[in-house]
């Protein structure tokens, strides 16, 4: 009867099963941990620890320089509490008018470098965690809107977005941008023209010739 | 219940079933454990840890990815790889599932950086591809009671020379 039990092979207990794959478990855990940070140390790069400063990052785009989407006026979106409105106009256009909730971050086109701001403006962005961010401009050829938009993707920020046609698409009573003027004018001999001539600006030319780009 | 657990073929089915799960967790480690850095920003670019905790999480998870990866293969302690490996699909999942709540538009990281958010962007396809692996790693630690692999053969190798 002693050999028997000698020889009859004891099963473990279910507890005592789930106790050794627990502990087994936090071994592995314990090794990995360990082997991880002792090749961290070796490394040269290396990277820290505890990370102090904020990733500044929203979502990261593949591309160094973003490709903004272009979004209408009357978009929902634009309206939505997880959208981050971006008002890029200057302080006094900003102070006339803006977007509920929109922050300003003028654009100077003849300005310095702005790749500062930029990343602060991205650091903002992602401590709001909002889903998106839609920027807004002038509504001039080109956009200034959409060039911040395309900075801020290119800063690693993803679900950016502007408002097609700028501040006045948002809101028609704001004066619509003028645009430079052709850098090439026709160099033809000047030619009197005749009262009710085609291209004459008593003629109604006008319209069409605010719509084109220079 | 306990004699369809005790069924001698499931050992088999499990042996392929981890040589699945560990291949694929192997796979997903080699990219984070070379490039740690750019996998910290992976995890924080999903806003859920806080920031304290990302560089650490990104440190220690692929060396568990990689541990118990080749655990599974290798047939040591796969109950005990199978449970981790379990825990880490629970919290990856709960991950995803956040982050595509939120309408993040990105990659899910998993096998590459977020420079790959086009080839491998999250969406609920990718939970339930990790769903696939969870209810894998559970087959694993509920069946395989006596894993086919090194840690049978020494045992039978230790029994046969005393």
């Amino acid at each position: 009867m002693s050999e028997l039990k000698q020889t009859t092979p004891v099963q473990p207990s279910a507890r005592a099963t789930v106790v050794g794959i627990v502990r087994d478990a936090a071994i592995v855990m314990v090794v990995s941990t360990a082997v991880a940070l002792t090749v961290n140390a070796v490394r040269s790069e290396g990277i820290r620890l505890v990370q102090q400063e904020q990733y500044d990052i929203l979502v990261p785009c593949p591309e160094p320089v973003g490709d903004p989407e272009g979004m209408k006026a009357d978009d929902a979106r634009v309206k939505d509490s997880k959208s981050l409105l971006l008002d890029v106009r200057t302080k006094e256009e900003f102070a006339t008018w803006r977007m509920e909730g929109a922050r300003n971050q003028p654009f100077d086109w003849l300005g310095p470098p702005v790749d500062d701001e930029v990343k602060t403006v991205a650091r903002q962005v992602a401590a709001s965690r909002a889903q998106r961010v839609i920027v807004y401009g002038d509504g001039d050829d080109p956009d200034s809107g959409k060039e911040w938009a395309k900075l801020l993707s290119g800063a690693r920020i993803k679900n950016v977005f502007y408002v097609e046609g700028g501040a006045p698409a948002l809101n028609p009573s704001l004066p619509k941008p003028e645009g430079l003027p052709p850098l090439e004018e026709p160099d033809e001999p000047s030619e009197p023209s005749e009262p009710g001539a085609p291209g004459d600006e008593a003629g109604g030319g006008s319209a069409d010739s605010g719509k084109e780009a220079p | 219940m306990s004699s369809s657990l005790a069924w001698r073929g499931h050992a088999w089915i499990s042996l392929v079933v981890r040589l699945y799960l560990g291949g694929v967790f192997l796979a997903a480690c080699a990219h984070k454990i070379l490039h740690p850095e750019v996998f910290a920003v992976d995890v924080a670019t999903y806003q859920f840890l806080p920031l304290w905790s990302v560089n650490l999480f990104a440190l220690v998870v692929p060396w568990v990815e990689a541990i118990t990866g080749a655990m599974l293969v290798l047939g040591i302690r796969v109950r005990a790889a199978s449970l981790l490996i379990m825990g880490m699909m629970v919290a990856f999942m709960v991950a995803l599932a956040w982050a595509l709540q939120q309408g993040l538009d990105m990659s899910c990281g998993c096998f590459a950086s977020q420079a790959a958010a086009e080839d491998d962007p999250i969406s609920w396809h990718t939970l339930l591809r990790d769903s696939v692996w969870l209810v894998q790693s559970i087959y694993v630690l509920a069946v395989d009671r006596d894993a086919i692999g090194v840690e049978r053969l020494l045992g039978k190798w230790r029994k046969r020379h005393g």
